[in-house]
């Protein structure tokens, strides 16, 4: 796991912000590091917005402290702090030429003019700009006002960016594009990126480390195979990809091996570190791509299930799985692989898992 | 671009009788209400006038005559630069501009704040701002003499708080003539300026902020220039209104504060009794108003085209 460390960009402690007696943010801590490319992933309304306005200096914390490379940010309104902003709707000045817009940050920091139009240059090239120069915002596409916008808060160098669902009102291609650019943009500038998305494949391609936030607190922060892989809670295992969230009951445990039943008779083997004592129930998560799929009669050791239905989705199918109990298990696979292919809907066959597929969810509640 | 064009009507060019009548009305309303009116008055800006009211038949230019040159009072001394009108005109635009000045200056706040209420709210603050409009101009103008005078409860309550030590005598003045103005038609201000304010999109001052601006650079280069339609629009309803009042300067500015409406109305209603003349002077004041909005449109097409 490539984990960055050194200088913490943005730190934030036991921040609390509430807006009448609606709590936005509870008891937030945080730590971003110096280039780091770091997101906020939720649901709408889970107070990563929020949380990107207190840093912006927007909104003022209820509780608690944001530190700027050790700095407390308190009492410095937004127009004193050195981080920047692409906001969600791009927010360009509409009476201003796109030149005039990248250079207005720089401008009201009194770079002179010579000095300024070089940097409006250089940004105008960086997102290949250079010939819209002189049109109004109206004029161009949405792509290229949100490439407008993200140089516009890049010109005045920030030591933090901060992209408030910058990608969401682009189509699906441009929105892919874009990803790859707003990576390539971070690792050349430098220039720790705090992004905020509720889309978890953009926060999943593009981030160094992701904090998942749900209901005002932060579920989780890791990275992404770390918060693909290791959910903590059910929470995140929710929110990020499709999951299958199973009760199991401990009978067997030891530090790096386990045995769960899933369902009554029949055991599977957990590798993760079990909370619960035997005997004691707990919640497991299996992705639906480990889940694998055998015709009944190979012999195997696997779960004996009835394939409910099969859904093509180009480059998967998912198979929806219903155990002799009733249980419900997705199962998805690569339509490359051969894994269930050509099963009639309502035949019988064997859900296998490997041992790492179970993962024990360190929070369970 | 070309399927812009198409999309104009079905068959560009075909005839469409249909088309024809329903635009009838609104032919109607402004040929009758709007150019035949402002026709009568051009033709009788022409005309002889008729002692006690009246035209005469008869071409003559004694009326344009009248307004620039003075000929004595037998009309047979050489002709010299008549001031008086001309000094009429310039002190009507003088209060008209102060009056603009005063309705922008307590308009926009007025405006901005009830812009960013809660949408339920505007409707209420709205509804305030134009319930004054209910009751006739006169009674308004008239209402104002009263809460200016020397006795009235402006002074009184000045007085009473010790701000001042005996009353302000503001009734007959040309300030009395601008609040009067700005009593009238302060509306027309506040409510297209509402209507900007309230389709600007704040973010776009909260990126300016965070772009490092102070407020005060946030109000100036981007909200003012964004919402300067609206400003625009309100200066010119309260402008040219206030250019052809005669109520405010008749009932608050006393002799002293003579305006072109008072000029023509005197023509009209008044002793003077001299309708070509108040049909020049009209002519002359919609010559006026027509070429400054000519100016600011051509300015305004300019500005867009760069």
């Amino acid at each position: 796991m490539t984990q960055k460390t050194g200088p913490i960009a943005v730190e934030i402690r036991h921040v609390v912000k509430q807006f009448g007696s609606f709590t936005a943010i509870r008891d937030a801590h945080l730590s971003i590091y110096d280039n780091e490319f770091f997101t906020l992933l939720g649901p709408s309304g889970c107070g990563k917005t929020t949380l990107l306005r207190l840093i912006a200096g927007f909104e003022a914390t209820t509780e608690g402290e944001i530190l700027l490379f050790g700095k407390d940010l308190r009492n410095l309104p937004p127009n004193r702090r050195p981080v920047n902003t692409v906001f969600q709707n791009y927010a360009l000045f509409p009476h201003m030429t796109v030149a005039e817009n990248i250079g207005f940050g720089i401008r009201m920091k009194g770079v002179p003019e010579a000095k300024r139009l070089d940097t409006v240059d250089r940004m105008l090239k960086l997102v290949r700009l250079t010939e819209h120069a002189h049109k109004r915002p109206a004029q161009l596409s949405g792509g290229q006002q949100q490439r407008a916008a993200l140089v516009r808060a890049i010109a005045p160098s920030p030591k933090v960016l901060l992209l408030d669902e910058p990608l969401s009102a682009l189509d699906l291609k441009l929105r892919q594009a874009m990803r790859v650019e707003l990576k390539q943009l971070q690792q050349e500038t430098g220039i720790t990126f705090i992004f905020v998305t509720h889309d978890q494949e953009e926060a999943l391609a593009m981030s160094d480390r992701i904090a998942v936030m749900s209901d005002g607190v932060i579920q989780q922060v890791g990275s992404a195979r770390e918060i693909y892989e290791h959910p903590r809670n059910r929470i995140v295992a929710n929110f990020i990809g499709e999951t299958n969230l199973l009760e199991a009951v401990v009978r067997f445990r030891s530090d790096n091996s386990s045995l769960l039943d899933i369902e009554e008779g029949f055991q599977v083997e957990c590798r993760d570190r079990v909370s619960a004592k035997v005997g004691e129930r707990g919640q497991v998560l299996i992705r639906p791509e480990k889940i694998g799929i055998s015709a009944a009669n190979v012999g195997r050791d696997g779960l004996e299930c009835k394939l409910v239905r099969s859904i093509y989705l180009g480059t998967d199918t998912q198979f929806e799985l219903k155990t002799r109990k009733g249980l419900t298990l997705i199962a998805r696979h690569q339509n490359s692989s051969e894994a269930g292919e050509g099963v009639p809907i309502g035949s019988t066959v064997l859900a296998t898992f490997a041992p790492d597929a179970i993962r024990w969810l360190s929070d369970n509640e | 671009m070309n399927r812009f064009r198409r999309s104009h009507g079905p068959g560009v060019g075909a005839f469409d009788p249909l088309k024809y009548w329903l635009i009838l009305p609104a032919w109607l309303v402004i040929g009758f209400f709007l150019l035949a009116p402002v026709c009568l008055m051009f033709v009788f800006s022409f005309l002889t006038k008729e002692f006690r009211g009246g035209v005469i038949w008869e071409f003559s230019l004694a009326a344009y005559d009248q307004f620039l040159f003075d000929r004595g009072l037998f009309g047979d001394e050489p002709p010299r630069i008549q001031w008086t009108y001309i000094t009429v005109f310039v002190r009507s635009i003088t209060q008209a501009a102060m009056a603009t000045l005063l309705c922008l200056l307590i308009g926009f706040p007025t405006a901005f704040y009830i812009a960013t209420r809660p949408p339920q709210l505007r409707a209420a603050w709205l509804f305030l701002v134009t319930v004054p409009y209910w009751v006739n101009l006169l009674i308004r103008t008239v209402s104002m003499k009263f809460l200016l005078r020397d006795t009235g409860p402006l002074n009184e309550f000045l007085l009473a708080f010790g701000v001042i030590g005996e009353p302000l005598s503001i009734i007959n003045t040309s300030l009395a003539v601008q609040l009067g103005l700005f009593y009238s038609y302060l509306p027309f201000m506040v409510l297209p300026i509402y209507a900007t304010v309230e389709r600007y999109d704040f973010t776009l001052s909260e990126a300016a902020t965070d772009l490092y601006a102070d407020k005060w650079t946030v109000l100036r280069r981007i909200m003012l220039p964004v919402v300067g339609p609206g400003i625009v629009a309100g200066s010119i309803l309260v402008f040219v209104p206030s250019l052809g009042a005669f109520l405010a300067p008749n009932l608050l500015g006393g002799a002293k504060n003579f305006m072109i409406g008072s000029l023509i109305d005197e023509q009209f209603n008044g002793n003077a009794g001299n309708w070509p003349f108040g049909s020049a002077t009209s002519m002359i004041l919609l010559s006026l108003v027509l070429m400054a909005l000519f100016v600011y449109a051509r300015q305004v097409a300019r500005q867009e085209r760069n």
